[in-house]
């Protein structure tokens, strides 16, 4: 797949991961990993990239004995998902095209 | 490999970045680790799974100048088009100037070569030379002029005696003008350049 396509179709799999529930990064990649490919070196600057984006915020929580960062989806990260979802639409209608052959 | 040697090797792959990067990343890979450890994997099947400590660094790196780029490019869109044109209107005025500031820091520079040279050459001269006239009061001596041996001979060890003392406060001077010199690159960087990742 295409990098780049790749890229903004990730950022759009990490906000879902924490649209109904905060989350942490392990279990965003359990969760991603069915459905694309992601390691911990690709959704570290994901999160980074999102969290500076306004699209999720940060927050310690204390788990067995140590911290754990969980992921919290903001307004705009839900807005962001919602765009991409009317996008789709239109990029379907341009897949239909080129799947024909240029035809009409 | 266990999870703090990981840690530390990635420590040393971010060189260069800034501290809150470095804690950062430390912090989500030790995090990440210690998931897959709860997770039931032992600690080195947990480290195995990550990624090489430098390809996730120059991963880090790449995704900075992406940003870096994508920002430019939307900055580009109204402003770049003016900064051109200051930029080669105001030649003139930037080339000397920019001459100028570089002719500063190189005489910075030599002068701070010339004081950490004079102030060896001081301690050099106190002790060698100290040394030399107290050996040159001996032969005096030898040939036979006790009160001008003892005269030379004084004289001089008082100068290595100087010497001695004025060591070790001229090493510590000569050593932090030396850090202060290593120091100047790097402060104009900090001063002048974007701040690093």
């Amino acid at each position: 797949m295409d990098i780049q396509l790749k890229r903004g179709l990730l950022d759009i799999c990490v906000l879902s991961a924490i649209r109904t529930e905060d989350s942490y990064g392990y279990q965003i990649i359990k969760d991603i990993s069915p459905h694309v490919a992601i390691s911990e070196s690709t959704l570290y600057p994901i999160l980074k990239r999102l969290e500076e984006a306004g699209c999720l915020t940060v927050k310690n929580v204390e788990h067995n004995g140590r911290l754990r960062k969980y992921y919290h989806i903001t307004a705009s990260g839900l807005e962001r998902i919602e765009e991409f979802l009317r996008d789709w639409k239109s990029i379907l209608a341009i897949y239909d095209y080129i799947s024909k052959g240029g035809s009409r | 490999m266990k999870k703090k040697k990981y840690l530390t090797m990635l420590r040393k792959e971010m060189k260069g970045l800034s501290p809150d990067t470095v804690r950062k990343t430390l912090d989500y890979y030790d995090e990440m680790i210690s998931d897959r450890m709860e997770d039931g994997l032992s600690e080195e099947e947990a480290v195995s799974a990550m990624e090489d400590p430098a390809a996730i660094v120059s991963g880090l790196v790449r995704e900075k100048y992406a940003n870096a780029a994508a920002n430019d490019f939307s900055r580009q869109k109204s402003g770049s088009v003016w900064q051109k044109v200051l930029i080669v209107l105001g030649f003139p005025l930037w080339l000397p100037l920019l001459i100028a500031f570089a002719s500063i820091v190189l005489a910075l520079f030599i002068v701070l070569i010339a004081v950490i040279v004079s102030l060896c050459a001081a301690e050099a001269s106190l002790v060698l030379g100290g040394s030399a006239g107290v050996l040159g009061g001996l032969i005096r001596l030898c040939q036979g002029n006790p009160l001008q041996a003892m005269a030379i001979a004084g004289g001089c060890l008082v100068c290595v005696g100087l010497g001695v003392i004025l060591f070790k406060p001229t090493a510590m001077l000569v050593k932090k003008l030396c850090v202060c010199m290593a120091g100047i690159p790097a402060r104009l960087k900090r001063r002048y350049y974007r701040k690093a990742v």
